[in-house]
């Protein structure tokens, strides 16, 4: 039964850096995923002894208990995650770090079942190398969980969230619910460590969860590497095992750990991991590992059908012809009317260009549409349907797609990743499944990856799609972001200036991409200053002047009208600058 | 009962003193220093070796304790700060790694002084003073007036001089500060020397009432926090009243349920700031943008 026979020095050892490596793994989940720094791991751990011990000493069996202590570190995760919906960064890293030293009052309040500052025995015993075996089962069972979640659609989209909220919202994100996901599942193996520890020494007290124990798990994690699997792992080895060898260390422990936290975290941001693959690149072994998730589909070549086509034809979600109409929509910022009553409306199959000067509110009228500004009145409907205001996930899921002023690309992913990632909300596959494997999720993972390819090769960027998406220019991440919205399908595009700063040629590519874009007979809003553009390929032209539609119709009469020329194409305002009298 | 509200004031004071130098390297820089309250426990204990180790007198112990910290406050400068921009890491990775000097920092204390609290006289006047029936020592009195000192130097240092002005400019935009011929490099050193010297002479204070000890540092730094949190960040008026409202809280809760439940009261407060009103009391609040 004992997967590797070794003598009871080295399976204690190897416990001690089991037990380590899991409570460091929330922390990994928490910043190394989802980027939010909660440091609530030594305070779960030790709720995870705690609950445990008590179990315990009811005579309750191990498994059932480990059982037990989950379901705790569930409801603790709740508790603790619910700071994270409303903050991040500082105020969630100062409150998740107070609960470390909430604990010892908790553990007083409640002295009758814990003991107090007298600390509390564990009545039942297991032998070190029953234990050892129990400690390597949770955690190879703890790295399953966390690999199958990161390399499945829930990894990309944990990576979209901490590089861009706005840009998950944009897919249909709902950013606080995967937040909140990400808190409880970092919950988790930290109380089940806590309970092992507990287990494992036969005594705890107080003082086994102080600023010592949480330094040292941040040490861990952020030694090991975060944003990888097996990170946690190196990090507790290296804080486990070599303090052993130096007899002086114990004095000097704190300081190491500190030390790390200050030199790794800043200089070498990977961690070990990191340092590790930098080491497989160069050495030219990365071809082996750098094959996409999801398989080998993008290899497949694309078939002869039209992009579009392959999208249109898979038709687990039926989509109308899709169209927009805003009516009476006003914002203000600190009294600026940055929009009044605009009302306008956008077609099916049809490119609607929204043009005006810099500051007349076309970007705040983007925003309203996709829910990043509540506006004070008027209403947005998408295929008729009201949707409500302010809520950018739920209007995303509604049909919208958008593209940004600055692409947002996320770093570190393929761009069929990247193309990918924004499937995320369409998905029919939870959690469970993806942890499991199942065949639904093999089924749903090779489809989204299909998608993914056909959209690529509708904007002309399949070549591309094993390639990292940060390296693309400027001109293919446009394309990608094109890509982006095509593969989702959408009712709704808004395209925010997505032919500033490209060449000749890549505007052409642009405009063959859009061509595509229509093909989905979704409605297309262009937000563009290049007026010779607007011309070639809006079906329809608004012009917006200091928040209001000063001017709307056909292109060719838009662009030509009087007051259009005056305001946005640069002729002075003689309106507004009255002669001194 | 004003015994207890005295005594909640000149805590508070403390709490003020951190939280005000966790504000000053926050306004130029965006870093939440999270070794500032070791500089607290560095200016205390280098005041016990001045004082009793070696019997200085009380202005070069004073200066010691300023000098020193200030000291290690430039050199977390030199690293945290300074490295981070240079590899562009994110200011939660700098929020980790000012968190880990200061680990390192009571660590290294814990080394040579070690974690027995050691008592430091207080060289000016002794025994206690009564106002209106209400006993306070001495020191305290001198702790509350640097506190308010200090908050009214940055108030008016930050909104009426030009280095106010400096600090905004790096704050928004390093590389346009620099462009501009602000020097951002000096300027964080600044904030960070200043911060340091500030708590150091705190700690000098700090040390006969509640005696020098490598883990006085970690008790101060929550607090600290929370008093910036109840404050609102880039607020020093805020720094103050939060700081005196958490020491008055904690006074009168200690008064009232023993002593045991600090942390816990602390973090209930904080918590209640945070949901009623997430930008403090004097902070602002930020447009979102996309």
């Amino acid at each position: 039964m004992v997967p590797l026979c070794i003598d009871s020095y080295w399976t204690g050892e190897i416990s001690q850096v089991a037990i380590l490596a899991m409570a460091a793994m929330g922390f990994n989940v928490t910043f190394g995923y989802a980027g939010e720094l909660a440091l609530q791991q030594a305070a779960i751990y030790a709720v995870g002894a705690y609950v445990g011990a008590v179990l315990l000493n009811h005579g309750v069996a191990v498994p059932f208990a480990i059982l037990g202590v989950l379901v705790a570190a569930l409801a603790v995760g709740l508790v603790t995650g619910l700071p994270g919906l409303r903050f991040s960064g500082w105020s969630l890293a100062l409150l998740t770090f107070f609960m470390v030293f909430v604990i010892p009052d908790l553990v007083l309040l409640f002295k009758s079942q814990t003991g107090g500052t007298i600390g509390l025995s564990i009545t039942t015993y297991w032998s070190v190398g029953r234990l050892y075996e129990l400690t390597l089962g949770v955690l190879v069972v703890s790295l399953f969980v966390i690999r199958n979640l990161v390399t499945s659609q829930w990894g990309l989209t944990l990576k979209v969230m901490r590089q861009s909220p706005e840009l998950a919202e944009s897919f249909g994100i709902k950013v606080h619910t995967v937040k909140f996901a990400a808190y409880v599942l970092g919950a988790l193996p930290a109380a089940a460590a806590g309970m092992l520890f507990a287990l494992s020494e036969g005594f705890i007290n107080t003082t086994d969860f102080d600023l010592n124990l949480a330094v040292l798990i941040l040490a861990a994690g952020v030694l090991g590497g975060l944003g990888s699997v097996y990170g946690p792992v190196l990090g507790a080895a290296v804080l486990v095992l070599l303090p052993e060898r130096l007899s002086t260390f114990g004095q000097y422990s704190i300081v190491v750990y500190g030390a790390v936290l200050v030199l790794v975290a800043v200089a070498v941001p990977g961690g070990g991991a990191g340092l590790f693959r930098k080491l497989i690149a160069r050495l030219g072994l990365d071809r082996f590992t750098a094959s996409p998730p999801g398989g080998s589909s993008a290899a497949e070549p694309p078939s002869a059908d039209s992009a579009v086509a392959r999208l249109t034809a898979d038709d687990d979600v039926s989509r109308a012809a899709g169209s927009l109409d805003v009516d009476g929509v006003s914002v203000s910022f600190d009294g600026l009317r940055a929009l009044d009553s605009v009302s306008m409306s956008a077609q099916p199959g049809v490119v609607t260009g929204l043009v005006g000067p810099n500051g007349s509110g076309k970007t705040t009228l983007l925003n309203v549409i996709n829910g990043y500004v509540t506006p004070a009145a008027g209403s947005i409907n998408v295929n008729g349907t009201t949707v409500r205001p302010g809520r950018p996930a739920a209007i995303s899921r509604s049909g919208l797609a958008r593209t940004f002023q600055t692409p947002r690309i996320p770093e570190d992913m393929t761009t069929l990743d990247a193309v990918r990632a924004a499937l995320f909300s369409e998905r029919s596959v939870n959690v469970v499944q993806s942890i499991l494997r199942t065949r639904g999720w093999w089924r749903a993972t090779r489809a989204e990856t299909q998608r993914a390819v056909a959209a690529l090769d509708a904007v002309g960027l399949y070549a591309r799609a094993g390639q990292m998406a940060s390296g693309l220019s400027l001109g293919e991440k446009r394309l990608l972001e094109i890509a982006r919205a095509l593969v989702r399908r959408p009712s709704v595009v808004l395209l925010d200036e997505p032919a500033s700063g490209l060449s000749e040629h890549e505007i052409e590519e642009f405009v063959i991409a859009l061509d595509e874009l229509k093909k989905t007979s979704a409605a297309i809003i262009l937000v563009e200053h290049n007026a010779a553009l607007v011309h070639r390929v809006a079906d329809r032209v608004y012009c917006l002047a200091t928040g209001r539609v000063i001017a709307s119709g056909e292109p060719e009469a838009v662009l030509s009208d009087e007051r259009v020329i005056q305001a946005w194409l640069g002729r002075a305002e003689h309106a507004t600058k009255e002669p001194a009298s | 009962m004003l015994t207890v509200l005295y005594a909640g004031v000149a805590t508070g004071a403390v709490y003020a003193l951190v939280a005000l130098g966790i504000n000053l390297i926050y306004l130029p820089t965006g870093v939440q220093n999270f070794a500032q309250a070791q500089f607290l426990a560095l200016g205390a204990l280098l005041s016990y070796s001045a004082l009793v180790t070696w019997h200085w007198v009380w202005p070069a112990a004073l200066a010691l304790a300023i000098v020193g910290p200030a000291a290690v406050a430039l050199l977390e400068e030199g690293i945290v700060v300074r490295v981070a921009h240079k590899l562009k890491a994110d200011t939660h990775t700098a929020l980790v790694s000012t968190l880990g000097f200061g680990v390192a920092l009571e660590g290294l204390a814990g080394i040579h002084w070690g974690y027995n609290p050691l008592g430091v006289p207080f060289p000016g006047p002794k025994g206690v003073v009564t106002i209106l029936s209400g006993r306070i020592q001495p020191v305290e009195l001198i702790t509350i007036l640097f506190a308010i000192v200090v908050t009214i130097t940055g108030e008016l240092a930050v909104h009426r001089t030009r280095v106010g002005l400096r600090f905004a400019a790096v704050a928004q935009d390093v590389d346009a500060a620099r462009v501009l011929g602000i020097n951002a490099g000096r300027i964080n050193s600044g904030a960070f020397m200043v911060a340091g010297g500030v708590a150091g002479a705190a700690g000098f204070l700090l040390a006969p009432v509640s005696f020098a000890s490598a883990d006085l540092g970690s008790e101060f730094l929550l607090y600290g926090f929370v008093a910036v949190a109840i404050g609102g960040f880039g607020s020093q008026v805020g720094c103050l009243v939060g700081g005196l409202l958490l020491g008055l809280i904690e006074g009168f809760a200690t008064y009232e349920f023993g002593g045991g439940y600090t942390d816990l009261i602390a973090f209930i407060v904080l918590l209640v700031v945070l949901v009623a009103r997430p930008t403090g009391l004097f902070g602002r609040t930020r447009l979102r943008t996309v």
